[in-house]
């Protein structure tokens, strides 16, 4: 595997490359603060042009990557109706050649677990929209340095330098330089192009301690191996747990838009009279119409039932059904969750409920 | 004083006088809260009251998110001066009854402006703006009080718009306003996590929900955002109290409710109303006076 | 009292939200006394103004209009005796939420016309009109009001 070491300070300088290699290149950016004491810093992920400031190697940014893969909305066709005829007009879209710079490891594990739900191979549907974003984005993944209190990737079988899903890897060393591993046939290109940045061959045994460190400093730990198991078991699908950690949940969407792996959507016609597009946009299974039939009946009526689906699909729908893992563990729905809600909550009551000795549970 | 709010919740779950205290409680991390439903008398001891409790409690009394509330008969809500404006703003609305709640008041200092800014306690660096006018730092209502009655307070003065940025919009041309507001709500995604944290909305079913006619577009794509945005800010005309939740519940932070102060501003100037000090007096968009200003009119 | 009604380049698209018992009734005087007045006017009528919703405004901007118009009777006497003492505060506040959204007023007309007053009813929808000539199309909604108007691919052999 080939590595390689640049200065960190020369980040800026992989972005004007790239983007002379006409990538669309899309990084972390710090938006502008508002005024006054209750401003705060948002990061975002965002195309970026050479010249323009970065935030790469802060904290995780607000909202991931998965706005370029699994795009918030877009039109599938246009239509209109003329006397008994709907005359169907198609519309563009784009697949740029994109790299993302900057990716953290829990948001780059995501993609395959987005890319198991929309394509072919496993579910039987091919989503253009989304295999073709994905076959032209590269990743340029990022090892984290100072994970904060809500980050749990390594409870997830994740870990806060990992490199799954990454083309070319990127860690911080000491001596402000940066270690880069390459991964892919991708990321061969892509070190190809940032060949003149490079100031030697990579620091395996600083790589190494890096990654030791930051793994360490990783505070939310919980035990995630019984939890199949336990949703398994039907018996559990009623346990009280559900209704009292539930209580206190709004409904509102925050934890499934700010999720990496959320990937639920919605297909509606918006139209005025007899014109419109049909439009593709993100849902949210934590909407108490999500599941309301035409007949008025709600299987999911009540919240609590909403997060318990939620738990399910995350810990063992998404294992059964796309093979892929349903939670990275970035923590994102514990900060942005506007009552606190915590997700490793619920996974350290299973996990106590699982191996407590008369549990119950499927093997 | 928070033991002495923990013995009375402890003493009046024991007797059944209240089915549940909604409170707060330690969160997932050290600078965060969350909001508990304590029910055994012995959960009293997780309460507490501090800088970092942001929530607006009184959300969980309004029709929107019922379940909680099936089956309660009276419900102790723990509130800081903010969260009682909110309750008494529902009982004017005829959203609850008096007598359906049990409100914990305690004197507040404030709380903190975002989870990220507590560094252990509350000063003057991490204070939210909201705080910094506030005239309910003792509450207007409370069937519990430290100390035992609740003191009154002078009320009479405006209401402060606290987002400087409501201000500067003002001096703003019209069309820079339109491209500052098409800027800001680049970032939305359209979750509703503003419309659920808001004690006052209470609609079963929400106006974007509706399908039949589909009043609001769903996607997030700008005209259905602004559609979004503008409705929320008409149904709280006169309703709003001022609570900043909207603006703290959004993932994407967005001050959202620059809306909200603006018009809170205006209600004030043009009905003289303040929302959530009057359980009697009825907020300004049901009722009229014959000689209300109509100098706009032709 | 025929005036010759000039056509321009470019012609707003106006819609007026009025209320049936009054304004509505004083345009249909105007037409029945052969009133001349600028036609850009398309009337949406309500059994009062205030029924008028602002969800009503806020949808005609987003359809792409030039102006709203909205009109009722005079204080005192609505047909349901107080419908449109709510319209004026509804409008009065609603005015406010447009100005600071970015919006221009001048695009927005209230007045309280009467069943009698067809002159006033002319007077109004030309000013009006002539306004908002002035200002144009109104662009910055309006380029908002089809999100995907520049993906349209042209299709070959359509109508």
């Amino acid at each position: 595997m080939k590595t390689a070491t640049i200065n960190k300070s020369d980040i800026d300088k992989c972005i004007d490359l790239l983007s002379q290699a006409d990538y669309r290149v899309i990084a972390p950016r710090m938006q502008p603060r508002l005024d006054g004491p209750d401003a705060i810093d948002v990061q975002v992920f965002q195309e970026i042009q050479p010249g323009e400031e970065h935030a790469i190697g802060n904290d995780l940014a607000t909202t991931g990557i998965k706005e370029f893969l699994f795009v918030k909305h877009e039109p599938l066709f246009a239509f209109e109706q003329r006397g008994k005829k709907v005359e169907i007009t198609p519309v563009s879209h784009d697949f740029p050649k994109t790299v993302m710079i900057g990716v953290r490891p829990c948001d780059a594990a995501s993609v395959r677990s987005l890319d198991n739900v929309f394509s072919a191979s496993n579910v039987g549907y091919n989503d253009e929209l989304f295999t073709k974003r994905l076959e032209q984005t590269s990743f340029i993944t990022y090892s984290c340095t100072d994970p904060d209190a809500s980050c749990f990737c390594t409870s997830v079988g994740l870990a806060p330098d990992s490199d799954r899903g990454s083309d070319l890897h990127m860690t911080e060393i000491d001596g402000d330089r940066i270690h880069i591993e390459v991964k892919t046939e991708t990321g061969e290109v892509l070190a190809q192009l940032l060949e003149p940045l490079f100031q030697g061959e990579g620091d395996a045994a600083a790589r190494k301690k890096a990654g030791e460190e930051v793994f360490a400093k990783i505070s939310r730990i919980r035990d995630s191996n019984p939890i199949r198991a336990w949703l398994d078991d039907t018996a559990n699908f009623d346990d009280e747990m559900w209704q009292r950690l539930g209580e206190k949940c709004l409904g509102c969407g925050a934890c499934t838009f700010e999720c990496p792996t959320c990937h639920c959507f919605d297909i509606v016609d918006e139209n005025r009279g007899g014109k419109g597009y049909r439009v593709k946009f993100w849902d949210g299974c934590q909407f108490d119409h999500f599941t309301l039939h035409a007949s008025g009946h709600n299987p999911r009526d009540w919240q609590y039932k909403r997060y318990r689906n939620r738990f399910t699909c995350k810990f063992k729908i998404y294992q059964e059904k796309f093979e892929a893992q349903g939670c990275v563990g970035c923590g994102r729905c514990i900060r942005g969750c506007p009552v606190n809600l915590d997700i490793t909550e619920y996974m350290a009551e299973v996990a106590q409920k699982a191996t407590a000795p008369n549990a119950v549970t499927s093997d | 004083m928070i033991e002495e709010l923990r013995n009375k919740a402890k003493e009046l779950l024991e007797s059944g006088e209240l089915d549940v205290v909604i409170g707060y409680a330690d969160g997932s991390d050290s600078a965060r809260t969350t909001p508990i439903f304590v029910r055994n008398p012995e959960d009293v001891e997780k309460l507490v009251v501090d800088g970092r409790c942001v929530n607006s409690l009184p959300l969980f009394l309004n029709k929107r998110h019922e379940y909680p509330r099936k089956g309660w008969k009276k419900t102790g809500i723990v509130g800081k001066g903010c969260d009682i404006r909110a309750i008494t703003q529902l009982i004017a609305e005829n959203q609850l009854r008096r007598d359906e709640v049990y409100i914990f008041g305690f004197p507040c200092d404030g709380v903190v402006s975002h989870p990220n800014n507590w560094d252990g306690s509350l000063n003057d660096g991490n204070i939210a703006s909201k705080c910094s006018d506030c005239d309910v730092k003792i509450p207007t209502d409370a069937d519990f009080y430290p100390g035992g009655t609740l003191p009154d307070a002078d009320r009479s003065g405006p209401y402060q718009i606290t987002a400087p940025q409501v201000l500067n919009l003002m001096e703003m041309e019209h069309s820079d306003r339109f491209a500052f507001w098409r800027d800001s709500f680049d970032r939305c995604f359209k979750c509703y996590a503003c419309r659920e944290v808001c004690p006052h909305c209470s609609c079963n079913i929400c106006i974007t929900d509706r399908t039949q006619p589909n009043w609001l577009d769903q996607a997030a794509h700008k005209k259905g955002v602004f559609a979004w945005h503008m409705t929320r800010a008409m149904h709280l005309v006169g309703r709003c109290t001022g609570c900043g939740e909207c603006t703290r519940a959004c993932p994407v932070d967005i001050q959202v409710d620059a809306f909200n102060q603006h018009m809170k501003d205006v209600i004030q100037g043009s009905f003289d109303y303040k929302s959530g000090y009057s359980e009697e007096e009825k907020p300004p968009l049901i009722t009229f006076k014959v000689d209300d200003r109509e100098d706009f009119i032709r | 009292m025929s005036k010759k009604i000039e056509r321009h380049d470019f012609e707003p698209r106006i819609i007026g939200f009025v209320c049936k018992w009054c304004t509505y009734s004083g345009a249909d005087l105007a037409g029945t006394s052969r009133m001349d007045y600028s036609p850009n006017v398309r009337m949406v009528r309500l059994p009062c103004s205030g029924r008028i919703d602002q969800q009503f405004l806020i949808k005609a901007f987003e359809q792409g209009v030039d102006g709203v118009i909205v009109s009722g009777c005079h204080p005192g006497d609505c047909h349901y005796n107080e419908g449109n003492y709510y319209a004026r505060r509804r409008n009065l506040a609603f005015r406010q939420l447009l100005e600071f959204n970015g919006i221009d007023l001048r695009r927005m007309e209230f007045s309280w016309i009467s069943a009698a007053e067809a002159i006033k009813w002319t007077q109004v929808i030309d000013e009006f009109t002539n306004r908002v000539r002035e200002l144009g199309p109104h662009d910055e909604y309006g380029d908002m009001l089809d999100p995907y108007a520049e993906r349209l691919l042209k299709v070959e052999g359509s109508a």
